[in-house]
């Protein structure tokens, strides 16, 4: 069964890229959030829908961050079969999405190039050599 | 030219009657097509006026949220609010372009993009977002900002152009 979430459930006024730089930021997104309700979309054979809209806007870095992130820790064919971003209001946020980020992230991922965390979190899933692994930093 | 014809019974000209009939219907075709044709013209002229107010409404938009900007008037907050409220009311006016104009409106949605970009990584923007204030932008800063949104009104300003001057493409 496919499960829907939404940003605006996480915040009204989602911040900026970093922790550092501000209170729900990509960064805490992805790690409080969406990390493990997309490792679930996964071992449930199911998609996860995630809404953009009902919030105060976006900086473009908060969902760089948050889904490039994601990109990097599963890999594009992953979050392409398990992941669907929806916005009535601002479907165009879905195609930069679609069309840059998960591009450049999945170039990140091949590179190796580690993201910036800016605080600690706690372990969070990622597929690497074909397995579901936790890691921590 | 017609022949005059005869009906011996009757005793009356055929021809001359079938002629002023002919023309009379021939001119109210004439008088129902043109009337359809200059309403069809009209509603054309006034949609175009609507799809150019929007845009124009846009422009002053975006030249209110520059404003607020130069004047140190807006938090980054709400400088993202207003954005995405730019950004919704023009996406049915962008599909317009699209579908009843055929034209192509990626290169304003890029700089679009762009802008709310170049803004919200600014040092400046992502210094007052803890506090709420209102964002102060260096001249430095300023400069960079007045650039993307003068790409944005160029966009905005050519798109207005092509209207004026396209035939629609849907009818």
């Amino acid at each position: 069964m496919n499960t829907e979430i939404s940003i605006r459930d996480f915040s009204e006024y989602p911040g900026l890229r970093h922790c550092n730089l501000s209170d729900s930021s990509g960064e805490e997104y992805y790690h409080s959030v969406l990390n493990e309700a997309f490792y679930e979309a996964v071992l449930k054979q199911s998609v996860l829908f995630v809404s953009l809209d009902q919030t105060a806007g976006f900086a473009p870095s908060f969902l760089d961050e948050a889904f490039g992130n994601l990109v990097y820790d599963f890999g594009i064919d992953l979050v392409q079969k398990h992941l669907v971003v929806i916005s009535a209001e601002e479907p165009d946020l879905v195609l930069t999405l679609e069309n840059e980020t998960y591009i450049e992230w999945q170039e990140r991922r091949l590179k190796k190039s580690v993201p910036k965390k800016t605080k600690n979190h706690k372990p969070w899933w990622q597929f690497v050599d074909s397995a579901f692994i936790k890691t921590e930093k | 030219m017609s022949l005059i014809t005869f009906n011996f019974e009757t005793g009356y000209l055929i021809e001359p009657v079938i002629d002023v009939l002919g023309i009379l219907v021939n001119a109210g075709l004439a008088v129902y097509i043109t009337s359809v044709i200059q309403k069809s013209n009209e509603d054309r002229g006034r949609f175009k006026d609507y799809v150019i107010d929007e845009l124009r409404k846009i422009i002053y938009d975006l030249d209110s949220l520059k404003n607020d900007l130069q004047s140190v008037n807006i938090s980054p907050q709400e400088f993202n609010r207003q954005i995405k409220s730019i950004s919704v009311n023009q996406k049915y006016i962008i599909r317009l372009l699209e579908s009843d104009f055929g034209m192509s409106s990626s290169q304003y949605r890029d700089r679009f993009y762009d802008l709310k970009k170049c803004v919200t990584d600014l040092q400046s923007f992502q210094s007052s977002w803890k506090s709420s204030s209102k964002i102060q932008l260096t001249n430095r800063e300023f400069s960079i900002v007045i650039d993307a949104f003068n790409f944005c009104k160029e966009e905005l300003s050519a798109s207005i152009r092509r209207v004026t001057l396209n035939n629609l493409v849907k009818k």
